[in-house]
């Protein structure tokens, strides 16, 4: 029992770990998921896509001023960024600190009306707009596309009525935009946001999870490996398998602790979520991020008996978190990945974990299903037991030399 | 101090720690970023969008037809890519299947209709949301151009009097033409290799925290024999702040040229000032990592790397490095509270290489490589100041 509170007391003396591994980083997951949920929607009715506009109206005329009202109506317009170069393209790079951010700027250049009406009318090609394109290039393309629809008629009522004035041209263009095609909505079933939330967050969380485990129980295994420790505690009554058996036991606890409180953050941060999803698919999810927390575990206990140090444990710890989660899908969805990256991560124990969060929170639970949930798992836990044995057997090499 | 720098650099050298996070962490960071956006990165150019037309009577006849395929046709702004489907169920199926963005169906009257889903898949909305208003947009010229007719006849039924008349004014055809406001084009994937510079900067602080230390007689072994010499505190901690910003500086040189020469990101010619970029980050992570080793904080060197870790990992998210979902995160924050641009190091970073790659002018680069030499400065200041008054009476 004194060496498992010993072993215990080490983790517990680098707090520093603990708390940034599972609280901070867990926290980081609450707000990414959250985020997501905010993204996660579904169309009961068609609305267009709301892409940040910035129009520079050079001409002041009545055919820019409808113009810009039009794209003001199907767009986010963008005031307030002004007529500057530097500030324009700041909004462009969608640098945080610019005073707006868009997708494309218009240039509506002196004279617009005029040579519009007259090119209409003499039935040349119309003037066109000046517009430079964001890092968002579809958002940019259909506002160009709103822009040179609404030019057309504009140009197409000039043309037809000579004796128009602009106000009137501008006022035609204006009705006629408004017209928009029949749109129809195709209604498909959909997975719930609670889920994709749940999901979500489990899958960052996997990241607190690993590093987490990784440093702390790894620090235990190397202080418990420490040469002039073992010695001293050969010098003692307890024999060397009940060490062993104490270490890995606080090692076990320390795993269990956090994961518990990693995935309690999720559940409670989320409890609204978890109440639409249902508390058995949750505690389903819970349990394959469970088997994922023993990959660490062995990856911890591979890693001291490779005499890895603090800092080496610090950071290989925090590598593998983020690297891991990656292949799993965490930081974007494998499907929009390259195929290589989607081979490679079937060999990362995140794919099969998270594989599983997402049926067993989403999918109608079959017998089928559930068998697909226990055979991620188990390839889960096979990730571990084989990463544990090339420790036990390092560990055993190095004993013997 | 010579010689304490070439310690300095010699021990940092020789952690374990400072290759994973001078070197192993950037490499690996940048080739996860490599595979992550493959498929993302945008060169500027329009991509096609997937639609499904029912090739029925109704569709050949109709002049709507024209109109898509006009905007069909391959050339740098193509903006739809039509696949003809034989009949309603064919084209349902290609849309439940994400194969095409939309259905197109033309009625008797000629008048086209669009079919969207209902549902789609929230980690591309935007891209998903940007191809349906395409769509919309392109499906709407046909039904606008009969609500001017229509307009134009209640007014002014003369002035459609002739038929060749209307087609040349239907057949107008508004436009824009791109122009650029910045040296390169714009690519959403860039910034996230800038916050990783951000990150790999920020988590190179922990140099200078150990190598402090490793000067505190409190603290380690190495720092009590340290303190029996005769050097003076400052020069020590010079010393140690110029061996450590070497360091940090190397494992910049690392992420920049694996970024630029592996992962084939373009800095537009601009590879000397986006070293300068990276000389000023490690100053400013040398200087972060001096301050947080001379704090009297319980727990030694864990403490302090704890305490890095947590600032850097913060700090790279508040500067949307974890993905998508992050990088929105980090927009609404900083426009919500825009000071946190210049304290948060890593955003400051992540916004020096932004500017230095989007603009001609130099002067939004200098003013914050500036910011973080500032930085630097008031850390190292701070760092001065507290290891200076430290007193050490029970060893």
């Amino acid at each position: 029992m004194s060496t498992f509170k010993t072993a215990l007391r080490m983790a517990l003396a680098h707090p520093f770990y603990l708390l940034i591994y599972t609280v901070f980083i867990s926290l980081m997951g609450v707000f990414i998921a959250a985020s997501v949920s905010w993204n996660s929607s579904q169309l009961t009715e068609y609305e267009p896509y709301d892409a940040n506009v910035i129009v520079v109206d050079r001409d002041d005329s009545d055919l820019s001023h409808a113009l810009t009202k039009h794209l003001g109506s199907r767009f986010e317009l963008v005031t307030g960024v002004g007529d500057d170069t530097y500030d324009l393209a700041d909004a462009l790079s969608k640098s945080n600190s610019a005073k707006g951010s868009a997708d494309c700027v218009f240039f509506i250049p002196e004279g617009f009306e005029n040579d519009l009406v007259a090119a209409a009318r003499a039935g040349e090609a119309l003037p066109k707009l000046d517009v430079t394109y964001g890092a968002g290039t579809m958002a940019a393309a259909l506002s160009s596309a709103e822009a040179s629809r609404w030019i057309s008629l504009a140009g197409a009522a000039a043309a037809l009525e000579p004796a128009a004035s602009n106000g009137s041209v501008a006022k035609a263009a204006e009705h006629a935009a408004t017209k928009r095609a029949e749109v129809e909505i195709e209604q498909v079933k959909v997975d719930s946001t609670a889920a994709a939330t749940l999901e979500s967050y489990f899958n960052f969380g996997a990241y607190a999870i690993i590093s987490s485990v990784i440093v702390s129980v790894g620090l235990v295994f190397s202080g418990m490996n420490e040469p002039e420790r073992v010695c001293r505690m050969d010098a003692g009554p307890i024999s060397k398998h009940q060490r062993s058996l104490a270490v890995f036991a606080a090692a076990a606890v320390l795993t269990v602790c956090i994961w518990f409180v990693s995935s309690m953050m999720g559940v409670v941060g989320f409890a609204g979520a978890v109440a639409e999803v249902g508390v058995g698919r949750v505690c389903l999810a819970l349990a394959a991020t469970f088997a994922l927390a023993c990959t660490p575990l062995a990856v911890g206990f591979a890693l001291s008996s490779l005499g890895a140090c603090e800092e080496l444990l610090n950071g290989v710890g925090n590598l593998l978190g983020m690297l891991m989660t990656f292949l799993g899908g965490a930081w974007m969805p494998l499907s929009l990945m390259g195929s290589a990256v989607q081979t490679v991560a079937h060999f990362v124990p995140t794919y099969w974990v998270n594989d599983a969060i997402g049926k067993a929170l989403a999918s109608d639970l079959t017998s089928a299903v559930l068998g697909d949930i226990a055979c991620d798992l188990g390839v889960t836990a096979l990730f571990a037991v084989a990463i544990a044995a090339a420790g036990l057997a390092l560990s055993r090499t190095k004993s013997r030399a | 101090m010579f010689n304490i720098i070439i310690t300095t650099v010699k021990t940092l050298l020789r952690r374990p720690s400072t290759w994973v996070w001078g070197a192993l962490f950037p490499i690996a960071l940048s080739t996860m970023f490599m595979f992550m956006f493959a498929n993302l990165s945008s060169d500027g150019t329009v991509d096609p969008v997937p639609v499904a037309v029912i090739a029925d009577e109704a569709w050949d006849a109709s002049t709507f037809k024209d109109v898509a395929t006009s905007l069909a046709k391959e050339s740098d702004n193509q903006l739809l890519e039509i696949r003809e489907c034989d009949d309603a169920a064919d084209a349902n199926r290609a849309l439940k299947a994400g194969e095409v963005a939309g259905i197109y169906t033309v009625d008797d009257a000629g008048a086209p209709k669009l079919t969207l889903l209902s549902s789609y898949d929230s980690s591309r909305a935007s891209s998903v949301l940007t191809d349906r208003s395409i769509l919309e947009t392109v499906a709407s010229s046909y039904t606008q151009n009969a609500e001017l007719m229509s307009q134009i006849a209640q007014d002014n039924p003369a002035a459609l009097a002739d038929p060749e008349a209307v087609a040349r004014a239907l057949s107008l055809e508004g436009g824009t033409r791109r122009v650029s406001l910045t040296r390169t084009t714009p690519d959403g994937t860039v910034i996230y290799y800038y916050a990783l510079f951000g990150l790999v900067a920020m988590m190179s602080a922990e140099f200078a925290a150990l190598s402090v230390v490793d000067l505190q007689p409190n603290l380690s072994g190495l720092g009590a024999r340290r303190c029996v010499g005769g050097l003076s505190k400052t020069a020590s901690l010079a010393g140690i702040f110029v061996g450590s910003w070497l360091v940090s500086f190397a494992s910049m040189v690392i992420a920049i040229g694996y970024v630029r020469l592996v992962v084939g990101i373009d800095f537009g010619g601009r590879e000397g000032l986006c070293l300068v970029g990276g000389a000023a980050s490690a100053l400013a992570a040398t200087g972060l990592g001096l301050f947080v080793g001379t704090l009297p904080v319980k727990g030694g060197k864990a403490s302090k790397s704890g305490i890095l870790t947590g600032f850097a990992t913060t700090c790279a998210l508040f500067a949307g490095l974890y993905g998508e979902p992050a990088m929105a995160l980090a927009d609404d924050v900083a426009r919500a509270c825009p000071a946190e641009c210049w304290l948060n190091p890593v955003k400051l970073i992540c916004d020096m290489f932004n500017r230095l790659y989007f603009f001609e002018d130099l002067g939004p680069f200098v003013v914050r490589a500036g910011a973080l030499v500032l930085m630097a400065l008031l850390f190292v200041a701070a760092a001065t100041l507290t290891f200076g008054r430290s007193r050490y009476e029970y060893l």
